[in-house]
């Protein structure tokens, strides 16, 4: 009951924030938060649940991101036949990871961080399609008939109202069946495998779904700020990605959110900062890690599992 | 003559050009326990795992239920009804024992993509449900049934363990020395069961140093030794098999 009121306390927090906040240099950061949610709610699947590493979610964010902008400036698609589009894209990239998905831990890791890297040496290279290091300019904002969603707080309306239902799959994924054998196959593979449970489908499984919200994240990205170049796409994109989600809490999907937005705002806050800018947010975030090693989610979730 | 319920014939497996299985046939009726003993090196855990199809055999072939079991991916050989216990515990980190169970239960068959999109209904979901309180009071994991089996005491672990594979429906089940490490009053226990299981069509092919529970439960017995098929018979016609006794107590007791 407790927890309900929780909940909804917080949803009418994030409802009225357009309303009160005018800046739309701030909205705009908290809708980019929301777009993060997404990288990171992906991971929370991927790592905290299937217990399976990402070093290379920016490649599968760069790959939605291009897949929307093409589709629109090139072959005139509206936004949301992109947006599905994207997230289809991305995780079809996934899926090439197939030969790869057999290794375990640290080598699959390596290999995630390899195909980031080839996407943005291809998107780099690939001029005639991608516009090489200038990027994609022009990129349109999302239309309803002749209504144009170009304000920053229709944005981060629409950005709220797919997160919820992204995070509601989510949590509903992981109560079920799959959710149950994800656990068990991130635990112990091969005991997995002994209790009848496809392994290595159900590790593509959570790849791909881990990178269909890159690729709505790399498409809602796209469309807010209308324009998209590789050097968005980079390895510490990655790092930040991974450590949204473990700063929030493994496992858990409100933590997850949580480490998406103080990883979206705080290095904007701190840029009074300058110099030690990134030296005060890494000791922040060790800090928190220290005293919560359950990581944010720990913060409003208590004691025990994590299951926000 | 019909099909032997389960049979392997003439596997060979070699690793690095060590031969662990050397040529070897086994064949197992329906519902029956047989034993399967031998030295350490004998190879009895590399042909449960080549049946397992975790090890592909250089040559030979594997029947179950009349049909070849070789080249399938272990999960579809467990769909098939084959499953295994493993020789030391591993239960899954986070899980309850109920949990343990349930991913087993959970039948894979529509696919990994099917599972995303088609939930079980509720008539199914209420049946594994009570197919794995069935099973938990069958082993008696009932009180602990919702504790972290990796918590449990190492008895428990065992029984989740075995329930894990059971879990899977299997027909016949592979115990790779399900007694090892547990008192005796546990190791009676776990004998009442697996004849239990007999009881109710399992057939079982038990792995086990604990002769005195072999020897109670199997009506045959099949020796292997450095990979080869040695002797196969009764526990009696096994207990005086001079070539067992000597792969059992070396040249010197002669």
């Amino acid at each position: 009951m407790k927890r309900i009121f929780g909940v909804a306390a917080a949803l009418v927090f994030i409802l009225v924030l357009p309303l009160v906040i005018r800046d739309r240099y701030i909205l705009h950061l908290l809708t980019m938060s929301g777009i993060a949610a997404f990288l990171s709610i992906g991971i929370t699947l991927l790592l905290g649940v299937a217990g399976q590493v990402s070093l290379g979610q920016a490649g599968f964010y760069a790959v939605g991101a291009y897949a929307s902008a093409l589709l629109t400036t090139r072959l005139g698609w509206p936004f949301w036949l992109a947006l599905p589009a994207a997230g289809t894209a991305a995780a079809g990239a996934a899926l090439t990871l197939g030969p790869v998905f057999h290794l375990r831990g640290h080598f699959l890791a390596v290999a995630t961080v390899a195909f980031a890297e080839i996407v943005r040496l291809v998107l780099l290279n690939w001029s005639n399609v991608t516009n090489g290091p200038r990027g994609i300019v022009g990129i349109p904002p999302p239309q309803f008939g002749s209504w144009v969603l170009d304000s920053v707080s229709t944005y981060y309306y629409l950005v709220l109202t797919l997160l919820c239902g992204a995070l509601w799959i989510g949590v509903g994924l992981r109560r079920g069946r799959l959710g149950r054998a994800w656990r068990a196959l991130g635990g112990n593979p091969e005991a997995a495998e002994a209790s009848g449970v496809p392994v290595m489908k159900l590790k593509a499984l959570a790849f791909g779904l881990a990178a269909f919200a890159a690729g709505l994240a790399g498409s809602l990205y796209a469309h807010l700020v209308g324009f998209v170049s590789p050097h968005t796409f980079t390895f510490e994109e990655s790092v930040r990605i991974l450590a949204m989600a473990v700063l929030g809490g493994l496992g858990s999907f409100s933590g997850g959110v949580g480490g998406a937005v103080a990883l979206t705002l705080l290095p904007e806050l701190l840029r009074a900062f300058e110099q030690y800018r990134l030296l005060i947010l890494s000791a922040l975030i060790l800090v928190i890690l220290i005293f919560f090693p359950r990581g944010l989610a720990g913060l409003w979730e208590g004691r025990g599992r994590n299951d926000g | 003559m019909a099909d032997p319920f389960f049979e392997v014939r003439e596997l060979t497996v070699r690793f690095d050009g060590v031969t662990a299985l050397d040529r070897v046939s086994l064949s197992v009726s329906s519902g029956e326990i047989r034993g399967l003993i031998g030295p350490n090196g004998a190879g009895k855990t590399t042909l449960f795992r080549t049946i397992a199809g975790l090890v592909r055999p250089k040559t030979g072939s594997i029947f179950f239920g009349g049909r070849s079991i070789l080249g399938l991916s272990p999960h579809h050989i467990v769909g098939r009804g084959v499953a295994r216990t493993f020789q030391a515990n591993q239960p899954f980190p986070g899980l309850t024992v109920r949990e343990h169970l349930r991913v087993g239960a959970d039948g894979w068959g529509r696919g990994a993509v099917g599972a995303l999109f088609l939930r079980p209904d509720r008539t199914e979901e209420a049946r594994l449900r009570k197919e794995a309180d069935q099973l938990l009071e069958f082993l008696g994991l009932d009180p602990v049934a919702d504790q972290l089996a990796s918590e449990l005491p190492y008895g428990l672990q065992r029984l989740t363990e075995l329930g894990r594979a059971l879990a899977t429906r299997p027909r016949l089940l592979l115990l790779d020395e399900p007694a090892a490490g547990l008192r005796p009053e546990e190791r009676r226990a776990l004998a009442e069961r697996l004849r239990a299981l007999q009881g109710r069509g399992l057939t079982l092919l038990l792995v086990e140093h604990q002769m005195p529970l072999v020897m109670n439960l199997c009506r045959r017995i099949t020796v292997l030794h450095g990979g080869r098929f040695l002797a196969e018979g009764s526990p009696e016609v096994i207990q005086q098999h001079p070539e067992v006794r000597l792969a059992y107590l070396g040249r010197e007791a002669q």
